[in-house]
């Protein structure tokens, strides 16, 4: 990311490296959340932390999902704001679903229950990540009710208005035998980056 | 035999809940509502022995809502079901005098709570 970059945001090493570890915090509860739900263990990959363009965002994830995306959207509001999205690439979610709900169930069923089961687990995947690092930081953030999106990687972005700026967090979680994973993102304005520049910071130098 | 509402916006966690609960006490009442206001029409019809209360729901929320059903029902046993894990949901279950119950729902969980 170049200095002159519009969307870079100055962070020096050891504030990347503690927004990186209250990331690293809030996805594994994400994940150990998740494992509870569907009663497997699940693999969380080493979380990749940058600030992008929605344009950049739209192009990482469509190389990474191959294609249409199920995702999970809710508003985060309080000390920082952002729509907070879990996505996952469109041909998994129903193994997701399958595994969740019981294995009785008729695929008719579980079609017929796909989105808002998927809307259930974002609710709880992004509540126990956003709710981990609002603990860490020390913030409070009020949660909209979720909602469902599924198309292009261009379409569920796109739906975002005005927004400038994403935090982009990819963390690969993978379930062993099932070939689930899915990407977390957090898309805010500049005067919550700002704000949340301001509270790793201020965490940063608590531990030097 | 005892009477229990399921308050959540959500089916599939009514579902999950709704079945843990029921495989182990088959003879037990479980009602469900979608939201506070269904929730209060059916207190107003009946009374429950176990109350679940998710936080995050069309309308009022669930904390909100917890004080008008304990003043129903002052004997109820009722419990906070959510997400959201964050400090100041813990305080407002501590001012109502309620626990939590963390989702995602698992059977360990819900029994501990309900017996």
């Amino acid at each position: 990311m170049s200095a002159d970059d519009p969307f870079a945001i100055a962070l020096n090493p050891l504030e990347m490296d503690s927004l990186s570890e209250v990331i690293n915090i809030g996805m594994s509860h994400a994940a150990t959340a998740l494992g509870e739900m569907i009663n497997e263990r699940v693999q969380l990959d080493v979380p990749e932390v940058r600030f992008l363009s929605c344009d950049d965002v739209i192009e990482q994830l469509n190389n990474l999902s191959g294609g249409n995306v199920s995702a999970v959207c809710q508003r985060f509001d309080g000390s920082i704001g952002g729509d907070a999205l879990l996505l996952f690439p469109e041909d998994k979610s129903l193994d997701l679903v399958r595994l969740l709900l019981s294995s009785d169930m008729s695929l008719e069923m579980l079609t017929q229950l796909e989105q808002e089961a998927l809307t259930e687990v974002g609710n709880i995947i992004l509540n126990a990540c956003f709710g981990k690092i609002a603990n860490s930081l020390n913030i409070t953030m009020e949660s909209t009710l979720p909602s469902y999106l599924m198309g292009s990687c261009e379409e569920v972005i796109g739906n975002l208005d005005d927004q400038t700026r994403v935090l982009f967090m990819r963390v690969d979680f993978s379930v062993p035998n099932h070939d689930i994973r899915g990407f977390v993102t957090f898309i805010m304005d500049i005067e919550s980056t700002e704000i949340l520049h301001g509270l790793i910071s201020h965490l940063a130098t608590r531990y030097q | 035999m005892k009477s229990m509402l399921i308050i959540d916006d959500s089916i599939t966690s009514r579902m999950m809940l709704k079945s843990i609960v029921s495989k182990k006490h088959s003879d037990w009442k479980i009602c469900e509502a979608g939201n506070g206001e269904e929730a209060l029409v059916q207190v107003n019809q009946q009374s429950f022995d176990i109350v679940t209360v998710d936080y995050n729901m069309p309308g009022m929320d669930g904390l909100t809502l917890i004080p008008l059903l304990q003043e129903k029902m002052p004997d109820a046993k009722i419990a906070l079901l959510t997400a959201n894990i964050q400090d100041y949901i813990q305080q407002g279950a501590d001012d109502l005098g309620i626990p939590i119950i963390h989702k995602p729902i698992t059977p360990a969980k819900v029994l501990d709570y309900v017996g």
